[in-house]
């Protein structure tokens, strides 16, 4: 009787460290993740200076004299997220708003769907469709290749659009019911109500809303890898070619050797580190937005 | 006053309830348009093709005849095709019809002089004779891969059953052939290539100066074949007979045809393609739009070959199942396991905290990073090498949050008195557990694995240096293996073909709808037991 209390209690221990394990796998891999990139890209900083490796935008890894600088891909990364933002931000969260707010039984659940089946395309299809629709409107409409920063924006744009509609319609929809039925009350109407009352109280979803659609559509390789043009230069314009972060780490990965790898790495930290504080950004700022999504 | 103020607020809110509207509306037409142009293109191909021949084709070409093994795919040659056929341009079929198959062409031996009927000085080193016309005809019939030129009237006169033992293949065989003067170069510019459609308005006199098409400045003129010679039926079945431009000239014989057409400046003329090439006459190639289905089962049941420019993609749709269940293998134990540590063991403290981060932060790391993180650890650490496993481990990372917090939120909606029911029952915790929580929560939770293995579906960048673009079917863990997802980039990278691309694309959305459809019905279930 005791020895069989006794082996269910170790069992009890057992499972319950397993588990506990298990809920550790995830924050061990973001640990492990850190320490690995940063030692293969930090052996780059022996020969390459910290600034010249950020502040330079030259980069020629396979010159006699090779040079490593990502100044245009960091400008690049940023260029095509802020113009992918100012489009996806107004449509994202009207669109969130509308679910949650204005849309009958219907029209939010078709539009539910929308988003989730938005968010579900893989990006190569994406960038497939960015390939043969977008570039040759941009082409037709402004002339060029095509291949640039607009049409890498276009497609960005609607791939971060789910993340910014669902955190907004969450958080509206998380707003407590005697918040709207004050502003009722005082007279006020559905469109004051909302931005008067509702989109400032889900202010803090929404910033992690757009926080993290900005994490996606800075950390996105394939499809913009596809429609961006990949010239690794500084863009000029909207219709530029354009290189981001993501692009060169993949780009040269299958053949780099040496300093050149490391300096692939070295790209992957900066682009990794904007996306963690990015995360813990949202995360430890934005503590309401926290729980909203557990 | 009052009013004004009142109306131009009542004015901007109508406004900025219509942007709302409207934006949501744009939601819809996205995806809309990026399903729809995906699946039309993978569904429907319509392409503009060049040839060097018109349309119009004739079973005997100067008195023979093409006949193929049956099993050969093609409808139709162009009379180009047929030369390279006898003249040791092929080896395989690839580049005719797309198989993978060694290429045998014969000869009869009863053909007076085969060169000069194919226009060419001598036929090939690789050209066997078998013997007469049966013989041939026999041989062709029992070798895949094999066709053969035969007299026409000599396999009219086999009997049915040899007849039908073979097929007959008809032979695209006029060319557009045109007076020098109007393919001169002008401005490094030259007219080589004009729609197919134009031919007919070239012969009525619609187009009545060249430079309509693109070419020089010069009047068209048409020249019409003999009267009697066969070439006049077949310029009346091309309807370039139905209204004959008044430029046109009417020719008495065959030497005026073709003397007609080397002086007169803009003079077009149909000239069969043998004549045109024993004569070096000029010629313009045709475009021609050609639409069909482009997703066919035989593209979802053939093996890929040759990068994927030929045959289909079975291979790779067993590769990718076999990856998605390998990585579902690695993913779903740990996911639940730390659900149910965050939902039924933990308390609010800071391990917990750490974990929620920890599992947010995996969430939103970019899928390059995964992908670097794997070939680190378990393609160049682990040495397992660029391999199924290496490759599914990585995806199993980037799919472990979604499942842990679907699992969680499944868990969390367990009612507390089934559990509590349980424990009062003298049911340990870890029965109850596996007995109770897990078995009430289990549709949930399959609706959010259903929901990651999409993720893992769709998945590229994190798995070209970790799973490889190897698209025979994977032989083991060990083995690089080629991806749906994968390979529609590759293909686009590779420049190999967008029908391909498409067709794949297709393929992969049909599956990610699927995947979509199944969690929302599992999903429909809960809310259902729920209600009950």
């Amino acid at each position: 009787m005791t020895r069989t209390t006794s082996a269910r209690r170790l069992l009890e221990r057992g499972v319950e460290r397993a588990f506990l394990g298990s809920a550790l796998v995830s924050i061990s891999s973001v640990v492990l993740m850190t320490l690995f990139i940063f030692r293969s890209g930090l052996p780059l900083f022996r020969e390459v200076s910290v600034a010249s490796f950020l502040f330079s935008a030259d980069w020629n890894p396979s010159a006699a004299e090779p040079r490593y600088g990502i100044l245009a891909f960091v400008v690049g990364s940023f260029f095509v997220t802020a113009l992918a933002l100012a489009v996806a931000v107004p449509i994202g969260i009207s669109t969130g708003v509308f679910i949650a707010e204005m849309a009958g039984r219907r029209a939010g659940a078709i539009l539910r769907s929308t988003v989730e089946l938005l968010a579900g395309i893989p990006s190569v299809v994406y960038g497939l469709f960015g390939i043969y629709c977008v570039v040759p409107l941009v082409r037709a409409a402004f002339g060029g290749n095509g291949y640039s920063v607009l049409a890498s924006a276009l497609i960005l744009a609607v791939m971060t659009l789910p993340t910014i509609v669902n955190m907004t319609e969450v958080s509206v929809r998380s707003l407590p019911r005697e918040l709207r039925e004050g502003s009722y009350a005082l007279g006020a109407t559905k469109w004051q109500t909302i931005a008067g009352v509702l989109l400032p109280g889900a202010r803090s979803g929404i910033v992690a809303g757009v926080a993290l659609g900005m994490g996606r559509a800075v950390g996105e390789t394939m499809a913009v890898l596809l429609v961006g043009g990949n010239a690794p230069v500084m863009p000029t314009g909207p219709l530029s070619m354009v290189r981001t972060l993501t692009m060169n780490v993949i780009t040269d990965m299958s053949y780099a050797e040496g300093t050149h790898l490391s300096a692939l790495f070295a790209t992957a930290i900066v682009l990794f580190g904007f996306i963690l504080a990015l995360n813990l950004f949202v995360q430890l700022a934005l503590p309401r937005a926290g729980k909203e999504r557990a | 006053m009052k009013s004004y103020a009142r109306r131009r607020r009542r004015l901007s809110e109508m406004l900025a309830v219509s942007f709302v509207r409207l934006a949501a509306a744009f939601t819809v037409v996205a995806l809309v348009s990026i399903l729809g142009y995906v699946l039309a293109r993978g569904f429907w191909k319509s392409n503009r093709m060049l040839y060097p021949v018109l349309s119009s084709r004739i079973d005997s070409v100067s008195g023979l005849s093409l006949i193929v093994n049956t099993e050969a795919r093609l409808d139709e040659v162009s009379f180009q095709v047929l030369q390279g056929a006898f003249t040791d341009e092929y080896t395989t079929w690839k580049k005719i019809d797309g198989r993978d198959l060694d290429f045998f062409p014969y000869l009869a031996d009863d053909i007076a002089d085969p060169a000069a009927a194919l226009g060419v000085d001598e036929v090939g080193y690789l050209v066997e004779v078998p013997g007469d016309t049966s013989v041939t005809v026999a041989s062709v019939a029992a070798r895949s891969g094999s066709l053969a030129l035969v007299d026409s009237r000599a396999f009219a006169a086999l009997d049915s059953a040899a007849r039908d033992s073979v097929r007959v293949v008809p032979v695209r065989d006029l060319s557009l052939a045109v007076s020098p003067s109007v393919t001169e170069l002008r401005e490094n510019t030259q007219l080589s290539v004009i729609d197919e459609g134009a031919v007919a308005r070239l012969f009525s006199g619609d187009v009545a100066d060249w430079a309509a098409l693109g070419g020089p400045s010069l009047q068209v003129r048409p020249l019409l074949p003999p009267p009697g010679h066969p070439l006049s039926d077949r310029l009346r079945d091309l309807g370039l007979l139905a209204r004959v431009s008044t430029a046109a000239f009417a020719c008495a014989d065959w030497d005026a045809y073709l003397s007609l057409l080397a002086e007169t400046p803009g003079a077009v003329a149909v000239v069969p393609a043998v004549d045109a090439a024993r004569l070096g006459l000029d010629t313009i190639e045709l475009a021609r739009v050609e639409s069909g289905w482009n997703l066919s089962l035989r593209f979802l049941f053939d093996a890929p070959r040759d990068s994927g420019k030929i045959g289909g993609i079975s291979t790779i749709i067993v590769n990718t199942v076999a990856m998605i269940l390998l990585t579902l293998l690695f993913a779903v134990p740990p996911g639940i396991a730390a659900a149910v540590y965050l939902v039924e063991y933990a308390r609010e403290g800071r391990l917990v905290r750490a974990i929620r981060i920890g599992t947010e932060t995996l969430a939103g790391v970019p899928s390059i990073i995964f992908g670097l993180f794997g070939m680190l650890v378990f393609v160049q650490g682990l040495g397992w090498g660029i391999s199924l496993l290496s490759g599914s481990l990585t995806v199993t990372l980037m799919i472990l949050p979604t499942i842990v917090r679907s699992a969680e939120e499944a868990l969390k909606s367990v009612p507390r008195s089934l559990s509590e029911g349980s424990l009062a029952l003298g049911a340990t915790k870890v029965q109850t557990i596996f007995r109770v929580v897990l078995p009430a929560a289990f549709p949930a939770i399959a609706s959010g694995i259903i929901l990651a293995a999409g993720r893992a579906l769709g998945e590229t960048a994190a798995l070209i240096y970790t799973m490889g673009s190897n698209y025979n079917l994977t032989r083991g863990l060990f083995d690089s293996t080629r991806t749906l997802a994968t390979h529609v980039y590759l293909i686009i990278a590779e420049g190999i073909s967008s029908d391909r691309a498409f067709a794949s694309a297709a393929v992969l959305v049909f599956l990610l709808l699927a995947v979509n459809g199944a969690a929302r019905w599992l999903i429909g279930c809960v809310g259902r037991m729920a209600r009950v």
